[in-house]
């Protein structure tokens, strides 16, 4: 059974490694985090998929591809999320474990120099810039992301919802910054923006799955790179008033995002989590049984407690005339949460999923990484089982109190019409 | 109980296969390692089962589209109450879902399995449909077909079917529509349980950690041994011609969407072996994986984008395409340039090299696939369903042979039927 083992670098650069050769696969990952800016969100956000399109060895797209292929279909992955705050940026290589290599190629040494080379190496030009075509790729590659994400309703509905909770705060810029911005872009100053990130960046690296790293390569290559900054979970003063926008579009169903909120401590995480749980996190959950199904206001009506954003979101699928109905029927099951009206049977069974998802973490290296990320902002990070024995101690009192500290903060409707 | 044990060399795992007493089939994939133990219980009746013959009957019965996806969300609820609530007792995550050819039940727990297991296996059994209820539930349903409407990767895919199906009941919503859902009345529901929840006609697969006898004792206490009675689905025949060429929708979207495919022919009732899975699965990564030079071209000519280009091999009775999709400011010149691939491939074949790094790729994926009870015991079902073999599957492909690629080739793209459905912005 594999542990999660912390192997610090610098005060900037930690290492966990989860190894476990019951895995058939393997990870390395490196998880760069900044405080997201809209001065550099877009600048920062296009790096991560720039620096891994090519590298000095396969220093073209097809190449490169061509060797990942070869390597078992290993994955050299970028990606850009928020959290709270800040930015984060992570590449990382994933591949079969080197026992089913039918090749015998050594796999961990593999994906490492590949990771290593994309990290420390990036393909430049003489001149010392990234290659033009592959930033010109690029860019219109995230300008149709952004493109997409209008398609997808729910998300949208989400992200509008975010920009109205977050209007006055730094934590409401895109993970990739305005549209205008990515296209503002050039490509004079993004490899001096890359030296920047390796120097202002807190690092986390995680070595995950079927494989016996060598930490002496991890602490030669990282040692001196980054800074150390404080992290914490965003601090936001109570809405003075509810933010509210509604915006038409042609669609047979509305959505309705709602973002509540949430002032808690770290020590309070797990308290959220599980009144989150209660109120829309489960099947068996007030929101599920109650607004969808014994009212039938929405197909879907769900709560997700965000922690790095002390936030707490509903998201619901509804019908065009029942939007006020399904707004009012949620703030009744808050409201109703906050006078503490929980049965016994509503907090045990939050309580066993929850403690079923986390027990479920080192199943995945992917969830284990996600697990630890998440939880950067907490002075110690616990093992999920010391997680579960502490939900498991949570009463009727902790998620009553939770529920009381939340404060609805913004409201977008996306009010379907036949001809918007 | 007859009792087949199934080892994977490659894989380094073993599975049972159990014909149970009942008549139910049963597959348990050892992980003693796992936390998490995932369990499906699946019956052979999806949404293209709207005309059936059972082998206790003379004639074939027709009902109204989309009652596979009610009964679904039906069964949930008995007379001692949902299937949710009872689940909420042991912290098994639970869900369901409707494809074209399966309907299954799943849970996944960290513990108290048996419980669980428990109460799949009573409520998958146990139907009960009042008039009222089933009225409710229409409300629910016509809901979330309304949110599909609005998913444009939704009607991008539907277009094409019904443009590339001129008979075959793959072209119809897996929930029906708001229309065919208001004819369902409770008779429809029992008829159609009581001819596809036999449970001869269904599976159950399991992967994680488990004790095999306590699985086998909640098996034997909760079977219900079902009538010796199969089921024959009912096709018309299907041309091999495509409907239309050409199919096109608008919806709020900023950039286009594009599905194109090619439709193979297919005679009825016959299925795909795992190798001619393998070869397809080693074609289309040689031919439109991003190590392709058609990905390289349609990338460079600013065609298609990585995180949306996908491409599938989509098959089950009496269907086969592959398909392309993805977002594209052009879709016409995509199909394009597939077409040219397509020709191109047609008169000289595959290259050796695409083919040998086309081949590790898939291998290394499906390896990889195997570190999830999910994966597994879905993959399970669904192989069985189409009479294959996982760990065969695994040795076809490691084992396959170039000239199997170009034999595929041939069979997938030769009849030059294309469909190419397009969603613009309003």
């Amino acid at each position: 059974m594999g542990k999660i083992v912390s192997y610090p670098i610098s005060e900037s650069v930690s290492l966990r490694a989860f190894t476990d050769p019951n895995f058939k696969t393997m990870k390395i990952s490196v998880d760069m985090l900044i405080p997201i800016s809209a001065l550099t969100a877009a600048k920062y956000g296009i790096l991560p998929s720039l620096v891994s399109r090519a590298t000095l060895e396969y220093s073209d797209y097809t190449a490169l591809s061509r060797r990942l292929s070869e390597l078992y279909g290993a994955a050299l992955d970028s990606s850009v999320r928020k959290m709270g705050a800040y930015q984060v940026l992570t590449l990382s290589a994933g591949g079969i474990s080197s026992r089913y290599a039918l090749e015998g190629e050594d796999m961990f040494g593999e994906l490492c120099e590949l990771l290593f080379s994309v990290l420390f190496h990036p393909l430049k030009t003489e001149d010392g810039e990234f290659v033009k075509e592959h930033f010109e790729q690029e860019k219109r590659q995230l300008l149709e992301l952004k493109d997409a994400e209008f398609g997808d309703k729910m998300l949208y509905a989400h992200q509008c919802c975010e920009q109205l909770h977050f209007a006055k705060s730094e934590a409401g810029v895109n993970r990739y910054g305005s549209r205008e911005d990515i296209l503002n872009l050039e490509l004079s100053g993004l490899s001096e923006a890359w030296e920047e990130l390796l120097k202002k960046s807190h690092f986390e690296i995680f070595i995950l799955g079927d494989c016996e790293p060598e930490l002496s390569v991890f602490r030669e290559r990282f040692q001196g790179l980054g800074s150390s900054f404080p992290m914490t979970y965003l601090k936001m003063d109570p809405p003075s008033e509810v933010q509210r926008k509604t915006e038409e579009q042609t669609l047979s169903q509305s959505k309705l995002s709602m973002a509540f909120a949430v002032d808690f401590r770290p020590e309070e995480r797990l308290a959220f989590q599980l009144m989150s749980a209660v109120f829309g996190g489960t099947p068996s959950s007030k929101l599920f049984r109650n607004v969808r199904e014994k009212q039938s206001l929405c197909y879907y009506c769900s709560s997700v407690f965000d922690a790095a954003g002390s936030t707490l979101y509903v998201e619901s699928g509804v019908e065009t005339e029942n939007l006020v109905r399904a707004e009012e029927a949620i703030l009744h099951e808050l409201d109703a949460l906050q006078q503490g009206e929980v049965t016994e049977e509503e907090l045990d069974a939050a309580k066993l999923a929850l403690c079923n998802a986390m027990r479920s973490v080192r199943d995945s290296l992917n969830a284990v990484e996600n697990f630890c990320v998440s939880r950067l902002f907490d002075p110690v990070l616990e093992p999920p089982d010391e997680l579960v024995r502490k939900i498991e101690a949570l009463r009727k009192e902790d998620v009553v109190c939770a529920a009381k500290k939340v404060v609805l903060s913004a409201v977008f409707s996306l009010k379907g019409c036949a001809n918007a | 109980m007859q009792t087949e044990k199934i080892e994977g060399k490659r894989a380094g795992d073993v599975y049972y296969r159990i014909k149970h007493p009942s008549g139910l089939s049963i597959c348990l994939y050892p992980k003693e390692h796992s936390s998490t133990t995932y369990a499906v219980f699946g019956a052979r009746y999806g949404s293209v089962d709207n005309c059936f013959r059972r082998s206790d009957e003379s004639g074939a019965q027709t009902v109204p589209e989309g009652i596979a996806h009610y009964l679904e969300h039906k069964l949930f609820e008995s007379e001692d109450g949902d299937a949710f609530e009872k689940y909420a007792r042991t912290g098994a995550s639970a869900n369901a879902f409707t494809s074209f050819e399966s309907t299954c039940y799943l849970f996944s727990c960290t513990d108290r399995l048996y419980e669980s297991l428990e109460i799949l296996l009573s409520f998958v059994q146990d139907p009960y449909f009042t008039k009222e209820s089933v009225a409710k539930e229409q409300g629910i349903i016509g809901q979330e077909i309304k949110m599909y409407d609005d998913d444009p990767q939704w009607q991008v895919m539907f277009s094409f079917l019904r443009a590339m199906y001129q008979k075959h009941p793959i072209r119809q919503d897996i929930a029906g529509t708001v229309e065919s859902i208001a004819q369902i009345t409770p008779e429809h529901l029992y008829r159609c349980y009581r001819t596809f929840y036999n449970l001869g006609n269904m599976i159950l697969c399991i992967a994680g950690s488990f004790d095999m006898e306590k699985v086998l004792e909640v098996c034997d206490r909760t079977l219900k041994p079902s009538e010796a009675v199969t089921v024959e689905r009912v096709f018309e025949e299907e041309p091999a011609s495509v409907l239309q060429t050409y199919t096109e929708k608008r919806l709020p979207v900023t950039l286009p969407l594009f599905q194109f495919g090619y439709k193979e022919p297919v005679k009825k009732g016959s299925y795909r072996s795992e190798e001619e899975i393998a070869a397809v699965e080693v074609l289309l990564e040689a031919m439109a994986s991003d190590s392709s030079l058609l990905f390289r071209r349609l990338l460079d000519r600013e065609l298609i984008n990585e995180s949306s280009f996908c491409y599938e091999y989509f098959e089950g009775e009496g269907y086969a395409a592959v398909m392309f999709g993805g977002e594209s400011k052009d879709p016409e010149a995509v199909a394009g340039e597939i077409r040219k691939e397509v020709s191109r491939l047609l008169k000289d074949g595959i290259d050796e090299a695409d083919f040998r790094r086309a081949q590790k790729a898939i291998y290394g994926e499906n390896i990889a696939a195997l570190n999830s009870t999910g994966n597994i015991a879905n993959a399970l079902l669904s192989f069985s369903f189409k009479n294959r073999e996982l760990f065969t599957y695994l040795d076809a492909l490691a084992d396959l042979k170039l000239s199997k690629v170009q034999e595929a080739l041939k069979r997938v793209f030769g009849g030059e039927q294309t469909v190419l459905s397009v969603i613009n912005p309003l």
